[in-house]
């Protein structure tokens, strides 16, 4: 059995395991629970939508999540939405809620990859809901040992509902890299299907998650989570 | 006016939780414990959440053998609720008794006033089928009552109401699955579907409901047990809430699916009985707290 070594914590967009911003079929140990919120770039969501007086903006999400078993993860997020409504001034007193899963079909083995399938943003309380953030992927995932170093490699394929989100439609996917020598962090690189972003993740004390990524090699965003084990 | 009132009742979503406690209470014993009640909900456009904090002091008498005297009161210490719920709040003071029947059946008698400002009789009744499989109902003849001069958006009709449903316990993945229906507090008719991961100090739930009046909704639950883990017991016991709860709803219109509590210790994790009295479930194989005696004979280890 191939034992995960590389860090696997919270993915800042929505609450479930994953590399910047595209999925991984790795998932937590049972009772693995993270809270935290993120400051998102503008460049990382599509117009039209997230537009104040016609203007993009950058804005933060906040999320918990958690593992019930070893093969699913379930969390909850919003984000925070800059609106002028009714005459007022423009605030970020408004927000979109979403819900995400990921369940795991495949073990990861020695020869064989992690499969998953997950979504995001499936399910809307009013009628005629926005789906901002729909999508739903299929993904597998493996980790390689090269000497003392691991990496893992991922690879998805994800469909998005709306229209302004086709340039992330269809295969995606990223590498990680945890340096032997500090397993608490790692590097990550993706493929969104338009764009490339790279990042770190750093675990302090097993409990903190730090996490820095630009966006397409330029926009910084990032965030923090309190990642936990309730057994 | 109109969307406000419209987001009010056809909402977006109400989240609450509430520090309540659950020891494990011995003839003439007296605890009296404090929590923290923390609501938000989000149904205004004009604001992110609106915060609801409460102090919840309680006090539970056992003066026999399966017979309780609770109380608890809300003290309102943070409120962007309004007006109305700066005033203390009488939210429980019940006389239960609780015994087993038999092999298989432990019943719960409740009088007094209970949650949701309802006071009344109150019956719930457990059937341990099997070591997988449990029956419970509750059911209750209740009236409102204007216990405080908040206005909380509870059904005000008075009547019968109860559900009924089944329990399956699966222990190698403390795993819980609970299905009941019937007819709610605000005389709507609904079922709810809960799926309960028990870990080691925390619960974990995913629901699911429909009601005649609303129609689907669905949310989550936790329940977190709080240290410390080990406690001693005297006559009087001073101590901290238990437990923290936390509940999220996408949907209610404030009077759907609405049950009561009957008991100020009531939670999901350790249900309506004692694990005395109905020793079923992950109630019968696991206990988060081990309680000091000063007579050693006792003590109760998990």
């Amino acid at each position: 059995m191939v034992m995960a070594a590389t860090v696997c914590t919270a993915q800042m967009s929505t609450g479930v395991s994953g590399l910047l911003h595209t999925p991984t079929a790795f998932t937590e140990k049972a009772g693995a629970f993270n809270i935290g919120g993120a400051f998102i770039n503008r460049h990382m969501l599509r117009p039209p939508r997230f537009l104040c007086e016609g203007k993009p903006y950058d804005t933060g999400r906040f999320f918990a999540g958690l593992s019930p078993f070893d093969w699913l993860e379930i969390s909850y997020s919003f984000i925070l939405m800059k609106e002028a409504r009714n005459g007022e001034p423009a605030s970020y007193k408004y927000k979109d809620q979403m819900f995400s899963g990921k369940l795991r079909l495949l073990r990861e083995g020695k020869w064989w990859p992690a499969i998953a399938v997950g979504g995001n943003d499936l399910y809307t309380s009013v009628d005629n809901g926005n789906h901002y953030f729909a999508n739903y992927y299929a993904a597998a995932s493996k980790h390689f040992d090269i000497g003392s170093e691991q990496i893992a490699v991922s690879l998805a394929y994800r469909h998005w509902f709306a229209d302004y989100n086709q340039p992330w439609e269809g295969l995606v996917g990223g590498i990680e890299y945890s340096p032997s020598f500090c397993r608490e962090l790692s590097a990550m690189a993706e493929w969104t299907g338009s764009d490339i972003n790279v990042g770190l993740n750093y675990l302090l004390l097993k409990r903190v998650q730090f996490q820095f990524s630009l966006l397409q090699g330029r926009y910084p965003s990032g965030g923090v989570a309190y990642v936990g084990l309730l057994f | 006016m109109r969307r406000v009132f419209q987001s009010l009742m056809l909402t977006v979503a109400v989240l609450g939780c509430a520090v309540t406690a659950r020891p494990q209470s011995a003839v003439g014993e007296v605890d009296v414990f404090a929590g923290v009640d923390f609501r938000y909900r989000d149904i205004y456009y004009s604001s992110l959440f609106e915060t609801l904090v409460r102090l919840t002091p309680g006090a539970r008498w056992r003066f026999a053998e399966g017979w309780d005297l609770a109380g608890q009161i809300y003290l309102p210490v943070y409120n962007e609720y309004g007006r109305d719920y700066w005033y203390p709040q009488l939210n429980i003071a019940t006389v239960s008794k609780q015994m087993r029947l038999g092999r298989y059946f432990a019943v719960k008698a409740s009088a007094g006033i209970f949650s949701n400002e309802r006071y009344g009789l109150d019956l719930k009744g457990l059937y341990m089928a099997t070591s997988w499989l449990a029956l419970q109902g509750q059911c209750g003849v209740t009236g409102y009552g204007d216990f405080t001069l908040c206005r909380p958006y509870f059904p005000r009709r008075g009547g019968v109401s109860g559900q009924l449903g089944a329990v399956v316990y699966i222990a190698p993945a403390t795993l819980e699955m609970r299905a009941l229906g019937g007819k709610y507090v605000g005389g709507d008719w609904g079922c709810e579907a809960e799926c309960i991961r028990h870990f080691k100090h925390t619960s974990v739930s995913l629901n699911g409901r429909w009601s005649q009046r609303l129609g689907k909704s669905f949310g989550f639950h936790v329940t977190v047990m709080l240290p410390p883990y080990t406690r001693r017991r005297h006559k009087v016991n001073f101590r901290p809430a238990s437990n923290f709860e936390f509940n999220y709803t996408n949907r209610t219109n404030h009077s759907n699916n609405i049950r009561y509590l009957t008991d100020p210790e009531e939670n999901m994790r350790t249900g309506w009985f004692d694990p005395q009295v109905a020793p079923w479930g992950f109630n019968a194989e696991h206990s988060d707290y081990k309680y000091v005696r000063s007579n050693p004979a006792d003590s109760i280890q998990p």
